[in-house]
């Protein structure tokens, strides 16, 4: 008897323990839900193939820019972006209004620009945007 | 002020207005198609919808000068008499109430049904999220979408 409890609380601990382990993070997941984020959001001024509109919106597409800091992008989707900015060489400066998403949302939408048309980076996770946001 | 060719409805059009128009400004006063409404003029309502090469975008803040690319499509040109899947589900489901963001509305419907002819409830949320109705008939709007979706909103 007292041979079966060690064995099930062991084996409830070590499932514990497993179900506590992070899964790793599924960046082909969150880029499809970003997918459809993109479209309702961004597409407007960024264009299909985040190729923006010359001289007024800049640029996602290869953007030395967007890809320099994921904070920053954090920042400008949950507060908005002002003031004059440098892409790829050219000067932009139009205001681009924040967005009323969630911490997740914002993770999808940004694994989905930073890795299309050319674009290449680290995933952001929900985590990464609720430090930002607070 | 510069000449611009414009494909609308598959017209094509010569307007000479600034090259800094909104797109919204010439369909409205300059080609007379009012279906177009005006709404926050900051690309977050909708209502001023229409598409450019099949893609939903917000009339409102695309310059004149970057739409001569491209085919523009208006609500007037999205079916030849009204019959457009989602134009009849809207006129199914009974879903204005004061009309005025129908037209961006119908037009976002219509550009993610082509892409997505089965969609599931949470696509269509995400789908439209970023369009206001100031009715709040929101509940009949997903409705209607459903109900296009089922009749073939692919067209």
């Amino acid at each position: 008897m007292k041979k079966i409890f060690v064995v099930l609380s062991l084996i409830a601990t070590g499932s514990m323990f497993l179900s506590f382990q992070q899964k790793p993070f599924d960046l082909k997941a969150s880029m499809k839900r970003g997918e459809e984020l993109y479209i309702s959001y961004c597409l407007s001024c960024h264009m299909d193939q985040g190729q923006g509109i010359e001289n007024i919106y800049p640029p996602l597409a290869k953007a030395d820019y967007l890809m320099a800091d994921k904070n920053r992008s954090i920042d400008q989707i949950l507060r908005g972006a002002k003031g004059e900015m440098t892409v790829n060489g050219k000067k932009y400066d139009m205001e681009m209004p924040g967005f009323d998403l969630t911490d997740e949302e914002v993770s999808d939408l940004l694994n989905y620009i930073r890795n299309s048309w050319g674009n290449k980076g680290a995933a952001v996770t929900p985590a990464d945007v609720k430090s930002v946001r607070k | 002020m510069a000449t611009f060719k414009l494909n609308v409805n598959n017209k094509t059009h010569t307007v000479d207005v600034d090259p800094d128009t909104p797109l919204l400004w010439v369909l409205r006063d300059t080609l007379g198609l009012t279906g177009t409404k005006y709404g926050c003029g900051i690309a977050q309502c909708g209502a001023c919808t229409v598409h450019l090469n099949g893609n939903a975008i917000r009339s409102c803040s695309l310059p004149v000068s970057a739409a001569t690319s491209g085919k523009i499509t208006t609500i007037e040109g999205l079916s030849e008499n009204g019959t457009h899947p989602v134009q009849l589900a809207w006129d199914e489901e009974d879903v204005p109430q004061c009309g005025y963001c129908q037209a961006g509305q119908i037009m976002t419907a219509a550009a993610f049904l082509s892409r997505k002819p089965n969609p599931t409830d949470a696509e269509i949320e995400t789908a439209m999220a970023s369009h206001i109705c100031r009715c709040g008939t929101y509940t009949r709007i997903k409705k209607a979408i459903r109900l296009a979706a089922e009749k073939g909103g692919k067209k």
